[in-house]
C-alpha cells in the first residue's frame, strides 16, 4: 500500500514539475542566456537567436535570412547554429518586451522591429548602442539619404534598416473617367485636390470624392503625417520632449480634412473607417481618391486584380502639396537591432551585415513588395517591375520623414487622433483641438 | 490503520493536479492582477515594480479622456442592450420552436446556434462590412427602400445600437439553448390545461411557460448580462471604442491601458472593477435564484 502511496505521490510531483513556469521556460541546452560565454573562438558551440517577423522566415518563400546569408556565416564560424523565430507584428513586439521584462528566459541576439518602437526599446535598454558597428561599415553610405540617420535615437545608432513602406496617394481612374478628368493625372495640389473632388462630387453621384482614415487607431495619424511635414512642421520639437504638430502647418493640414469633410467633399464617416476600410472603396469605384495609402509595393492587390488590370485601374503618386509647401511623405518600415544582453554582438553585427545587404534584399523585397531601403536597391527597377508603381514609390522614398522615436509614441497618437477627430466632427476649431491635444502630449512627455 | 489514512488522502490526492493548475491558471492570474492594481507596473516592467496604493484606481477614475463616467454608461448601455436583446430573440426563436416537431427543432436550432459558435472577432469583422457606409449590405438595403445611407459606426448613439444588434446575433444563441431545454421540461398537461380553458398562445406563453421556466430564465439572464459586460474583441473589431471613445466600454478600456498603452497597473485597476461588477452579479443572482429555489420546493 505504501508503494501505491509513493508511486501516486510521485506521479503528482512529476505532472506538477513539469507543469510549473521553470519548466516550461527552460532554455535550450546550447541556449543563449547571459551566462554563455561570448563567441570568442570559432569552435565555440554558439547559437545565434534572431526574433523575426513571421512572413521574413517563411518556408517556401524567398527569405532574406537565409539560405546564403545564414550559410555563409555558419561556414565562417564552426560551431555556430542560427535559430530564426517568427512571429506576427503584436507577438513580435510582446515577446520582446516580456523578454525584457524577465517574463520570459529565453532571449533574443537579433531582433526586428517596427520603426516606431525604436525610441521605447532604446528608452528601456533593450537594444545595443551600434556606433562603433556603423563607424566601420562600409555600407551605411548605400543606405538612401532620408533614411539614413532615423536609426539614430539621442544620437547615437541603434539599429539597422531592414525594409520599408511608402505613404502615397491613389485614386480610381474610372472614377476620374466619369467626372470627364485626366485619368493618368491625380492632382498634385491642394487646388487640384478640390477641384478633381468637385468634379466627382458633381459628376458621379453616390461616389465619395475623397476619403482619408480618421478612426481610433494607428493608420489615422500616420497617414496625415505627410501633409504636416510638406507644410514643414513637425510632430514634436527636434529634441523631442514637446509637441509641434499644433503650430500653423499642423493647423493648416488638419483644417484640409476638416474642409473636406465640411464642405462635403469626404464623408463623415471617414470617423469611423480605418486605411484598410478605404482600399476596396477605391478598389470598387465608390471612392474618387484615397489621400493616403501605404505603398509598399501597392502589392496587396484585391482578388481579380494582376498588375496590369492595377495599373488601368488605379493611379498612385506622392500626395498632393499645398501652396508653398515641399514634397513630402511619411514612411515606416521594419528595422534590425542586436540585444543589449547578447552575448555575441559581434556575430549578430556581421549576421545583420549580411541580411541586409542591398544584393541579398531585392529578391524578397520584390517578392514581397516592399520598399528597399538601400540606393542600390531603389535603382534597380527591372527587378521590381512587377510593382505597378515602384518608380513613384522610388520618388516617395527621397522625401520620407519618420515618426519621433519616443518611448511614449502609442500613447501619443492616441491623444493626436483624438484631437484630430474632434476637430473633423466639428467639436472643436483645427486650433484649439490641436492645442488641446499638445498640452496632454506636453503633459505625457514632461519627465 | 494505513488503510484509513490512504482512505482519507486519496481525494486529496487525486485533486492535487486539478487544485494546482486551478491555482496556476485561475486563482493565481486573479491574484497577480490585484496585486498589480497597486503597483506602478507596466508591461516592460513586471518585476520589482513600485507600490502605488489606490493611484490607479484614482487615475482611472479621474481619466478625462475618455471620463469614466461615460465608460461606465456606455458599457451599461450596451449590456443592457444585450440582455434585453438577446433574452427577447433568444427566447423569442425558443418559444417558436416549441411549436414544431422534436425532428425539425432539433435540425433548426442547430442553424440557429451557428452564431453563436463563430469567433467573435470574425462577427465583428462581418458586421463591420455590413455598416460599411459605402459598400455595406445596411446600407444597400435601405437604399433598395428609398432610404438615406447612415453613417452606422460615427455618431455615438447609432454606434452603440449597431453594435448592440451585432452582439445580440453572437448572443443570442446561449440564451436559446438554456430556454430551448427548460422549454422541453415543461409538463405538457399544464399547457394543455391552458388551451382547454381557452387562452390564446400569447397567454400560456406568459402566465404558464415563462412562470414555469423562471428559474432557467435567470440563469440565461445571467450569462447574457455577463456576456455584454465583458464583450471585448466583437467591439474591438468593428470601432476599437471610437470614434472619439464614443464606443468605449470597460472592457476596452482594460485592453486599451493595458496592451496598448503597456500601463498594467491601470489596466488591472479597471480590470479589478470590471471584476467586482460581475461578482456582484453573481452574488444578486444567487441570492435571486436561492428565493427562486425556495418558492419551488
Amino acid at each position: 500500500m505504501k508503494k501505491r502511496v509513493l508511486g501516486l505521490l510521485s506521479v503528482i510531483v512529476i505532472v506538477g514539475s513539469a507543469c510549473s513556469p521553470a519548466a516550461s521556460q527552460a532554455p535550450a541546452a546550447t541556449g543563449s542566456g547571459a551566462s554563455q560565454p561570448p563567441a570568442t573562438t570559432a569552435a565555440t558551440p554558439v547559437k545565434l537567436t534572431v526574433w523575426a517577423r513571421n512572413y521574413t522566415v517563411e518556408n517556401g518563400k524567398k527569405q532574406p535570412w537565409a539560405p546564403d546569408p545564414k550559410a555563409k556565416l555558419e561556414a565562417a564560424h564552426p560551431g555556430l547554429t542560427i535559430e530564426l523565430s517568427g512571429a506576427t507584428s503584436g507577438d513580435q513586439f510582446n515577446r520582446i518586451e516580456l523578454s525584457q521584462a524577465g517574463a520570459v528566459a529565453d532571449k533574443p541576439d537579433i531582433f526586428q522591429l517596427d520603426n516606431i518602437w525604436l525610441g521605447q526599446f532604446v528608452d528601456e535598454g533593450i537594444t545595443a548602442n551600434l556606433d562603433s558597428y556603423y563607424a566601420n561599415w562600409a555600407d551605411k553610405a548605400d543606405i538612401v539619404p532620408a533614411y539614413a540617420d532615423s536609426t539614430k535615437v539621442k544620437g547615437s545608432q541603434q539599429a539597422v534598416w531592414f525594409y520599408s513602406d511608402i505613404r502615397m496617394m491613389i485614386w480610381s481612374k474610372d472614377v476620374f473617367k466619369k467626372a470627364g478628368l485626366d485619368p493618368e493625372k491625380g492632382p498634385t495640389t491642394w487646388d487640384e485636390l478640390f477641384a478633381d473632388a468637385k468634379a466627382i462630387k458633381t459628376k458621379v453621384p453616390g461616389v465619395n470624392p475623397v476619403e482619408f482614415p480618421a478612426s481610433s487607431e494607428e493608420s489615422t495619424v500616420d497617414r496625415w503625417y505627410s501633409y504636416l511635414y510638406m507644410t514643414g512642421s513637425n510632430i514634436l520639437t527636434s529634441d523631442n520632449t514637446k509637441a509641434a504638430f499644433n503650430d500653423a502647418g499642423g493647423q493648416k493640414a488638419l483644417q484640409l480634412y476638416v474642409d473636406l469633410v465640411s464642405q462635403g467633399l469626404a464623408p463623415k464617416a471617414v470617423l469611423s473607417e480605418t486605411a484598410d476600410d478605404i482600399y476596396p472603396h477605391v478598389f470598387s469605384g465608390k471612392t474618387g481618391i484615397m489621400l493616403a495609402t501605404v505603398g509598399d509595393g501597392l502589392g496587396s492587390l484585391p482578388d481579380g486584380f494582376d498588375v496590369s488590370k492595377f495599373q488601368s485601374t488605379i493611379g498612385a503618386a506622392l500626395p498632393p502639396l499645398c501652396s508653398g509647401c515641399e514634397p513630402a511623405t511619411t514612411a515606416g518600415g521594419w528595422m534590425l537591432a542586436i540585444n543589449s544582453a547578447s552575448p555575441n554582438k559581434d556575430l549578430a553585427w556581421e549576421y545583420m551585415s549580411l541580411v541586409t545587404d542591398g544584393k541579398n534584399m531585392v529578391p524578397f523585397e520584390v517578392d514581397r513588395t516592399r520598399i528597399p531601403v538601400r540606393t542600390s536597391g531603389l535603382a534597380q527597377a527591372d527587378a521590381f517591375k512587377a510593382d505597378p508603381y515602384f518608380a513613384q514609390e522610388a520618388e516617395a522614398a527621397k522625401v520620407a520623414h519618420f515618426p519621433p522615436f519616443i518611448a511614449k509614441y502609442t500613447s501619443m497618437i492616441e491623444l493626436l487622433w483624438t484631437g484630430m477627430q474632434k476637430a473633423i466632427n466639428g467639436d472643436l476649431s483645427t486650433k484649439a483641438a490641436l492645442d488641446q491635444a499638445a498640452d496632454k502630449v506636453n503633459t505625457l512627455l514632461a519627465p | 490503520m494505513a488503510r484509513g489514512a490512504f482512505g482519507r488522502a486519496t481525494p486529496w490526492l487525486l485533486l492535487a493536479l486539478p487544485l494546482l493548475l486551478l491555482f496556476l491558471f485561475l486563482l493565481l492570474p486573479y491574484l497577480l492582477t490585484f496585486y498589480y492594481s497597486t503597483t506602478g507596473a507596466t508591461i516592460g516592467r513586471l518585476f520589482n515594480v513600485k507600490e502605488v496604493g489606490l493611484k490607479n484606481f484614482e487615475a482611472v477614475l479621474s481619466s478625462d479622456a475618455p471620463s469614466f463616467v461615460g465608460v461606465v454608461t456606455v458599457t451599461a448601455i450596451f449590456t443592457a442592450g444585450t440582455l434585453f436583446g438577446s433574452l427577447a430573440l433568444g427566447t423569442g426563436i425558443a418559444l417558436a420552436l416549441h411549436t414544431v416537431s422534436a425532428g425539425v427543432r432539433s435540425a433548426l436550432l442547430a442553424v440557429y446556434l451557428i452564431p453563436w459558435v463563430i469567433a467573435a472577432v470574425i462577427i465583428g469583422y462581418t458586421w463591420r462590412l455590413i455598416y460599411d457606409p459605402s459598400i455595406g449590405l445596411a446600407n444597400s438595403v435601405l437604399g433598395a427602400v428609398g432610404v438615406a445611407p447612415i453613417d452606422w459606426l460615427t455618431t455615438q448613439g447609432i454606434a452603440i445600437f449597431a453594435l448592440i444588434v451585432a452582439n445580440v446575433w453572437a448572443g443570442y444563441g446561449i440564451v436559446l439553448l438554456v430556454v430551448s431545454g427548460a422549454l422541453a421540461n415543461v409538463p405538457p398537461n399544464i399547457i394543455l390545461a391552458g388551451q382547454v380553458d381557452g387562452a390564446s398562445y400569447g397567454r400560456i406563453v406568459r402566465r404558464v411557460i415563462l412562470p414555469a421556466i423562471r428559474p432557467t430564465f435567470l440563469l440565461a439572464a445571467l450569462v447574457a448580462l455577463v456576456s455584454g459586460l465583458n464583450t471585448f474583441d466583437l467591439i474591438y473589431a468593428m470601432t476599437r471604442g471610437g470614434p472619439l471613445y464614443h464606443t468605449e466600454t470597460m472592457a476596452l478600456e482594460m485592453y486599451r491601458l493595458t496592451a496598448l498603452k503597456g500601463n498594467v497597473g491601470q489596466g488591472a485597476a479597471v480590470t479589478v472593477i470590471l471584476f467586482s461588477v460581475s461578482l456582484a452579479l453573481a452574488v444578486a443572482y444567487v441570492i435571486i435564484w436561492r428565493r427562486e429555489a425556495r418558492k419551488w420546493s
